[in-house]
């Protein structure tokens, strides 16, 4: 372990806003200001005039939520795929379209950007974009490298226009109730996070014409993508330094192609581990030949396990369905009745039917029309919400970390050059 | 350990507590009209359970039986778990070997103790043994907590140790009785009127826990067995035997039992 390089709780909240220890759990999400009733009632008639840059599967996506947002007004498309252009268009057929991003950058009517492109073109397309005076909406991961990364976060701070990555987890309702609980100690501490993705697909695209492969798949290739640490692992590495309030020391990793051997370059298959300076370790594991444990991302407390997608908790001890409690409540009120629970013994072992107890029933969505409307809320107050640049930043770092660790075969270390 | 204390019901004020131990939750509720005692009572009953706990769990390190099980030669087993073994010991006789608390032992050689009455020393017949007082230690608990509650003066109340051995002292407040129902079957009522009843089978999640002797597996049948009467100890020492039996034993082996009943019912 290499103490110099030790980031610890206080430091990286110190560095994530300049909160302390006591302050960690009410300002566990200090971004969500930029969505409350409040700030939607405070931006409430005003329109942002969104250009979306890449209306490819992602694209659409977000502008189906957009267009539900009254703030958000969509006036210009762009992409280079003629089809997704077209089945953009048909979402907003009053949008003028281009084939070129630097176009719609011309467009005066357009204030700010929602890219949804590969991830080798984040970066060039976030730079110009803050550079044209936009605000911008761009998809995780960040950007391909982490100098890219910390350029485009700096970029961000000199030009002082709003930048969000599509990190909507930090938006869900149901994952803020359960951090909210982890930070403030509820469930003792935690030792373990776990991550996984499986699929059992070979996440490729239909391609018309063969000279597309690699402009529709660009998620497979290299140059393009840094496969499944950039298109699946971001939505899941903030979980641990959300959970912690900390960031990893160290990262270290193996994958490779084992199944779908199809000329891709992006692995198949990978396992990641990333080491707390506390010791705790939160894992990264996919892989795409294999769908039986879906995706599963677990806080593991002393005292529990809380499932984040799932919104359970599942205590160490779960409690048992106690009839007595329910025969009390019939001696209340006056009832002589049968008490209806014997059965062979309940006992801790058998944790595993436990069902646990959900954490947040009522929530529903995943959080991206809420980080949507708070982008549009923020590019209509010009205010940038405290740390959530920071905290897909670092998330995007962890991805680039765990597939270089793979790619060099060694445990790599987070650099001081690598804070913000 | 949870206590809760209700006098909503005026005529029928009752004292809850819940604790965990020997790997399950236990629950009392004692009618009782004064708040005090029934929480002294309740911290009487955890203390005496926690005890017991430690003489006969063989997981206790240094414990009486965990020392009886590491070594070969004679040890010391103290009064109670003295008792507890030479009880099995009978237990196993009138069960044709059915209920048995060396069942998850290697060996198979029987008896699995030799006892040295001077003393209250125990070892065992080889290293293939292994003690272990599972399908014993619920009723054997209930029953102290039966005559805890006699001493203390609580004439009513309804001692649940996991769902599976459950113990009815004198009525409840409203009835004649108490009434219990399996989780899975509702339909069926058991009365309990100084008396208990014990579930036996595989437990949540189809897990197997309770080993047939003779055939040295560990079944899983469609069906919990069910054994009721008047001691606790003797219902789960059944219902552990019969569920471990072959179904053409299983009426034989009850036959000792004329005081007992036993019946299968849904999981």
């Amino acid at each position: 372990m290499k103490d110099e390089k030790l980031i610890d709780r206080r430091s990286f909240l110190s560095r994530l806003g300049g909160i302390g220890l006591a302050g960690a759990a009410l300002s566990a999400f200090p971004w969500m200001e930029s969505c409350s009733p409040s700030r939607n009632d405070a931006t409430s008639g005003a329109k942002v005039r969104l250009g979306i840059i890449g209306t490819g599967s992602r694209g659409r996506y977000l502008m189906s939520f957009l267009k539900d947002i009254p703030q958000a007004s969509v006036v210009a498309l762009c992409d280079i795929y003629g089809p997704n252009l077209e089945l953009g268009a048909e979402m907003f057929p009053d949008a003028r379209r281009y084939t070129e991003y630097r176009r719609l950058l011309e467009d005066r009517d357009v204030d700010a950007v929602v890219i949804a492109t590969p991830l080798d073109r984040h970066f060039r397309m976030v730079m110009d974009a803050l550079d044209s005076g936009r605000d911008v909406y761009c998809e995780k991961s960040m950007a391909y490298h982490i100098d890219e990364c910390r350029q485009m976060y700096m970029k961000r701070k000199s030009t002082g226009r709003i930048l969000f990555i599509g990190q909507q987890r930090l938006f869900d309702p149901k994952y803020h109730k359960a951090m909210e609980s982890i930070v403030r100690g509820d469930f003792g501490p935690v030792v373990n996070v776990r991550n996984y993705w499986f699929r059992n697909a070979d996440w490729r695209r239909p391609v018309p014409s063969p000279e597309l492969e690699r402009l529709i798949n660009w998620r497979l290739y290299r140059e393009y993508s840094r496969g499944l640490m950039t298109e699946l692992a971001c939505h899941q590495l903030q979980n641990g330094t959300w959970a912690t309030g900390m960031l990893p020391v160290k990262v270290m990793g193996a994958g490779d192609i084992i199944y779908w051997k199809d000329g891709r370059e992006v692995f198949d298959n990978v396992c990641v581990i990333y080491t707390f300076p506390n010791g705790v370790n939160m894992t990264f594991e996919s892989v795409i030949s294999n769908a039986h444990f879906g995706m599963g991302e677990q806080i593991l407390c002393k005292d529990a396990t809380i499932d984040l997608p799932g919104s359970r908790i599942f205590r160490e001890t779960p409690p048992a369905k106690s009839g007595m409690e329910q025969l009390i409540a019939q001696i209340e009120k006056g009832v002589f009745s049968n008490s209806v629970f014997a059965g062979t013994s309940w006992n801790a072992e058998t944790a595993s039917a436990d069902r646990g107890e959900a954490i947040m029933p009522e929530a529903e969505g995943d959080g991206t029309r809420e980080i949507l409307q708070a982008f549009c809320n923020s590019c209509i107050t010009g205010k940038m919400p405290p740390r959530i640049l920071e905290e897909a930043y670092y998330s995007s770092v962890l991805g680039i970390l765990g597939d270089e660790a793979i790619l060099q075969g060694k445990t790599l270390y987070m650099e001081e050059g690598f804070i913000i | 350990m949870k206590f809760r204390y209700s006098g909503v019901n005026p005529s029928a004020p009752v004292a809850y507590c819940a604790f965990y131990a020997m790997h399950t939750l236990v629950e009392v509720l004692c009618v009782s009209a004064d708040e005090a005692s029934a929480r002294a009572v309740s911290d009487r009953i955890r203390g005496m359970v926690a005890g017991l706990e430690r003489e006969l769990s063989r997981h206790l390190e240094g414990g009486p039986l965990n020392r009886i099980n590491s070594s070969l030669e004679f040890e010391d087993a103290g009064d109670e778990l003295f008792f507890c073994l030479e009880l099995s010991e009978q237990f196993r006789d009138a069960t044709a070997g059915y209920f048995d608390v060396a069942a998850l032992s290697p060996s198979r050689e029987r008896p699995s103790c030799i006892f040295s009455a001077s003393g209250h020393r125990v070892k065992r017949v080889s290293g293939g043994i292994l003690l272990d007082m599972g399908g014993f230690a619920k009723g054997y608990a209930a029953e102290k907590v039966r005559r805890l509650l006699e001493e203390e003066g609580i004439a009513d109340a309804l001692v649940n140790f996991g769902n599976s051995t459950v113990l009815g002292v004198g009525r409840h407040p409203l009835g004649d009785c108490w009434k219990v129902s399996p989780a899975a079957d509702e339909s069926v009522c058991l009365e309990l009127r100084d008396s208990a009843l014990s579930v036996s089978g595989v437990q949540a999640g189809g897990r197997r826990h309770i080993v047939d002797p003779i055939a040295m597996t560990c079944p899983s049948k469609g069906y919990g067995v069910v054994v009721t009467g008047k001691s606790a100890l003797l219902c789960e020492m059944l219902s552990t035997a019969l569920y471990a039996a072959p179904e053409e034993m299983q009426d034989s082996i009850m036959k000792g039992f004329p005081a007992y009943s036993a019946g299968h019912i849904k999981l």
